[in-house]
């Protein structure tokens, strides 16, 4: 069954078709927030607050789009709206977030063949990243991550944000310009 | 082409976003321009640190799982805050024929309601029984206890006599019947993926568990399959996985199981997923090497000791056959 079908049944009230077509586009809609953002919790809420919106506003989803890019869309203006939600958060509970994420294991990945040394300074390094991408504004840090973290074409990244390809150009080179500026001492 | 077109360029080369006649005409100017061939280089170390150093959370089965679980839950509730009949949920999503006769049900419900609010019965009249539509065993509303919220004026009439208005109303309705009847296993499965409180989850994944084997169709095991992968409650986990091990073990099963072993939280029921992994050995799938890579990365890595020796005593199992 394609998702346009799954979409027409899924807006008749059918649950089952609503739940396969969060099961097709889910794991694109995680890694997205996951890259994100610097917590688990974090991407769990977007991810959650993803679904509902599209839950939400099914109804009216008139296949203008496909359902996927819609779904897309949707979620980079959540990743948007949830940065600024954190700005108002401490940033003791930020901390506070990544020790519970290494607790369950949800932590960036080592690998067990790269010595402790390297270990620590491949952490130094994502660390300087991770800080770096935060002086960015929100959707210049949205365009950086689809493009490097996620791997989008600049194309589709514009379909994503609604705008066209030029303005993601933009951010894109402005994000890159501020990035190199910060890390230029780290990598 | 200007310098700051070069640079352009350069920065969407550096990130592969260029065509092949973009490359081209920047590779001619990087021939003759030592400034941008050391911008260049620069800019590519830069794009190969990024890559090899991702940031953020890795998004694993795990954090999906858990992403999903908590997701069903938002969605419960939120289906909660929704009129039953005339929200989201449409009894025709159950089906035709079931969701003809709630419709009726629920029609006979809100005009006894609304016949007994605007004309009640005299004293000493007799109520009147309301002749239920439907067969024996079948199902009916229970009667007198439909609710009516959200009433919503849409005219007020304003001289005419006439209003008009709109409103939400639950209408309790009580099904009898074999278990075996696709209308009651429908009904069940979608309680057990919907119902807020675990208990009656719980209760709906029992009733179709005792239900024989021959009578569950494809509907009831996929919706065991996501209680199983997803109910945030571990004792319905767990109740859906025994009910999935009654079914026929199947590549779907399998997948599902292993799934479980790879990602639930919790150890017991990732010891059930490996014993009900068993018939695989005398199934037409046999232990394949999914099971057996599943199995080796749980020998090796699982938090829980029990499950580590298990697993490993279950790859020595297969190896020896």
């Amino acid at each position: 069954m394609d998702d346009v079908e799954l979409v027409r049944k899924a807006q008749q009230g059918d649950v089952f078709a609503f739940e396969q077509l969060v099961f097709r586009h889910d794991k694109k809609v995680l890694s997205i927030a996951a890259r994100y953002v610097t917590s688990a919790d974090d991407a769990k809420d977007i991810y959650q607050e993803v679904f509902l919106r599209v839950y939400r506003g099914l109804k009216k989803f008139r296949f203008k789009s496909e359902f996927s890019t819609w779904v897309h869309r949707i979620t980079v203006n959540v990743c948007l709206t949830h940065r600024s939600r954190r700005r108002r958060t401490m940033q003791t509970l930020l901390l506070d977030d990544r020790n519970e994420e290494d607790s369950e294991g949800h932590g960036e990945i080592r690998d067990p063949a790269v010595g402790p040394d390297h270990q620590a300074v491949n952490a130094d390094i994502s660390s300087s990243i991770e800080k770096a991408l935060g002086t960015l504004s929100p959707k210049q840090k949205i365009v950086f991550t689809l493009r490097h973290f996620e791997g989008y074409k600049l194309n589709e990244i514009a379909v994503m944000m609604n705008c066209v390809e030029g303005t993601v150009k933009r951010y894109l080179f402005t994000a890159t310009r501020r990035m190199r500026d910060q890390l230029k001492d780290a990598i | 082409m200007t310098h700051d077109e070069y640079r352009d360029l350069l920065f969407l080369s550096a990130s592969g976003d260029t065509d092949a006649d973009g490359q081209a005409v920047l590779e001619k100017h990087l021939e003759t321009c030592e400034r941008c061939r050391k911008e260049y280089e620069d800019l590519r170390s830069f794009h190969a640190a990024l890559v090899a150093h991702r940031v953020g959370i890795e998004p694993d089965d795990r954090l999906l799982g858990e992403a999903r679980r908590e997701l069903r839950i938002a969605l419960r509730n939120e289906r909660a805050r929704r009129s039953l009949w005339f929200g989201w949920f449409d009894p025709g999503a159950i089906a035709p024929a079931y969701g003809f006769a709630l419709g009726a049900a629920f029609t006979l419900a809100v005009g006894f309601f609304l016949g007994r609010s605007l004309f009640p019965p005299s004293a000493g009249e007799e109520n009147p029984r309301l002749a239920s539509p439907f067969p024996a065993g079948g199902v009916r509303p229970e009667e007198e206890e439909t609710r009516i919220t959200n009433v919503h004026f849409v005219d007020h009439g304003g001289g005419t006599g006439e209003i008009e208005f709109t409103f939400d109303a639950v209408t309790p309705v009580r099904m009898r019947g074999s278990i075996d009847d696709p209308k009651i296993q429908k009904v069940l499965t979608h309680a057990m993926l919907n119902e807020e409180n675990p208990g009656i989850r719980l209760q709906a994944v029992n009733a179709i568990n005792r239900q024989g084997v021959e009578t569950q169709d494809l509907e009831t095991k996929s919706a065991l399959i996501k209680a199983m992968e997803m109910d945030a409650n571990v004792g319905v986990r767990k109740e859906a996985l025994n009910a999935l091990r009654r079914l026929p073990f199947d590549r779907e099963i399998k997948k599902a199981l292993l799934h479980a072993l790879m990602s639930d939280g919790n150890p017991g029921l990732r010891v059930a997923a490996i014993n009900a992994l068993d018939p695989a050995r005398t199934s037409a799938l046999g232990v394949d090497s999914e099971i057996l890579d599943v199995l080796k990365q749980k020998a090796a890595t699982d938090d829980n000791n029990y499950i580590r020796v298990k697993a490993r005593a279950v790859i020595q199992e297969a190896n020896r056959q």
